[in-house]
């Protein structure tokens, strides 16, 4: 199809001194990209604190704009000096992504600004912790240690976030894409007297503020359900 | 295409702001210790110095001692304070600690054996309470339903009273006991 386009182009431009309006037309693909968190998979893999995936997908609802949302589950344990602590639990993303890439012919690749609004429901277990006590060796060389395993469940939270990403086409259909997420916290439901150290979905907390962070690489399929026009009306004078 | 910048751009900044907070800084309030001033007995609002005093864990230094030590946390010195650390001991169950004061150390550490110094024992009983602080600190303990109390080592004391100013001790900003004498 574009090759017979081309042609009638260059056919046409044999034809001298003259005004060619030239329309191309190119099929873009609207459907369902659906894909996995690949940079998750391999923590679970070689990192012993973690265990966790992510299904994301988006759809095309215009040229520029995408509806798009993740669904994950997570486990992330803590362990320092004072405490070991599990975090688990699943979260769900829902936004939109605006593409910022103008793309070439029937491409589909993607230099993206997303928002999304997130919540997570998960629980929180601590194993164990000391008691931080800096005159501590005066009386005892260790720090008191309390090893009776809390479980605090039934916590959520409730974020907004702010996403900058590509995705690229790397063969048919099959996309690459990486991304870095700014999150801020807007409710949550602390444990008492603790804290929620690590959320699924919105990753570790800070002490500082209800700022997170967090970044994605994916692999994603796209299905096309349905193909539009994209129409490219070129301007040319030939001599 | 700006305004795509501006939000990289932003992204990057907050990234790189992230602060160390894996490691529990110094100036953090964790367990406190117990202060203690000595007053007068007869002017109990003013503070009295104790001539020459020693403080130790009862167990952690020789009773008497002749050596400033790691156990003393105060050696034969004319102090008007002395901050003492207590023992954390399992939540809810009453723990107690107890330290020797030795006033006039230098009478018995001196040549003349008419003179002495006079060693009391205190014993503070108290209920430790576990309090979240963060996530590099862990935990610190309060003491709560503090009880001091105090007897002769040998035969006479020197303190004449003890008044809890607290109940509970949960920071380092205020005096917790009054010793008077």
């Amino acid at each position: 199809m574009v090759f017979l386009l081309l042609f009638s182009t260059i056919a046409t431009a044999q034809e001298k001194k003259k005004t060619v309006k030239d329309t191309l037309v190119y099929k873009q693909k609207y459907g369902l990209r659906l894909g996995l968190d690949v940079s998750k998979l391999a923590f679970t893999f070689f990192d012993d604190n973690y265990t966790g995936f992510e299904i994301m997908g988006d759809y095309r609802l215009t040229k520029k704009i995408y509806l798009a949302g993740e669904i994950g589950n997570e486990e992330r344990t803590l362990e320092n000096e004072v405490l070991n602590n599990t975090t688990k639990g699943s979260y769900f993303k829902g936004g939109i992504d605006l593409n910022f890439y103008k793309n070439w012919l029937d491409m589909e690749n993607m230099i993206y600004v997303g928002f999304r609004g997130g919540a997570s429901t998960f629980s929180q277990t601590l194993d164990s912790y000391r008691i931080y006590d800096v005159n501590h060796q005066y009386w005892n060389d260790d720090l008191f240690t309390v090893e009776e395993g809390t479980e605090f469940s039934g916590l959520t939270a409730i974020w907004a976030e702010i996403i900058i990403g590509i995705k690229a086409e790397v063969f048919n259909n099959f996309y690459a894409g990486i991304n870095a997420q700014l999150k801020g916290l807007i409710t949550e439901t602390a444990p008492d007297n603790f804290e929620n150290l690590y959320i699924p979905g919105f990753n570790r907390t800070y002490d500082s503020g209800r700022f997170g962070v967090g970044f994605g690489l994916n692999l994603s399929y796209l299905i096309p359900i349905l193909k539009k026009d994209k129409i490219v009306i070129q301007e040319k004078e030939e001599e | 295409m700006k305004k795509l910048k501006f939000i990289i751009l932003s992204l990057l900044v907050a990234l790189i702001s992230c602060e160390r907070d894996d490691i529990c800084a110094e100036s953090t309030p964790t367990t406190p210790r117990l202060l203690v001033e000595f007053y007068n007995i007869n002017e109990q609002d003013e503070l009295k110095t104790v001539p020459r005093l020693t403080v130790y864990g009862e167990g952690l230094a020789l009773n008497p001692t002749d050596d400033n030590t790691d156990g003393t946390l105060v050696y034969n010195t004319n102090a008007s304070s002395v901050e003492l650390p207590l023992i954390v001991g399992v939540e809810d169950e009453t723990t107690t600690t107890r330290f020797v004061l030795e006033k006039d150390t230098n009478l018995r550490l001196d040549d003349n054996s008419s003179t002495n110094s006079n060693i009391d024992i205190i014993t503070i009983s108290y209920e430790t309470e576990f309090v979240y602080v963060s996530r590099a600190c862990g935990y610190k303990s309060i003491f709560k339903n503090l009880e001091v109390t105090f007897e002769a080592f040998d035969g006479s004391t020197w303190i004449s009273n003890i008044i809890e100013s607290v109940e509970n001790v949960e920071n380092e900003n205020t005096v917790h006991v009054q010793i008077l004498h």
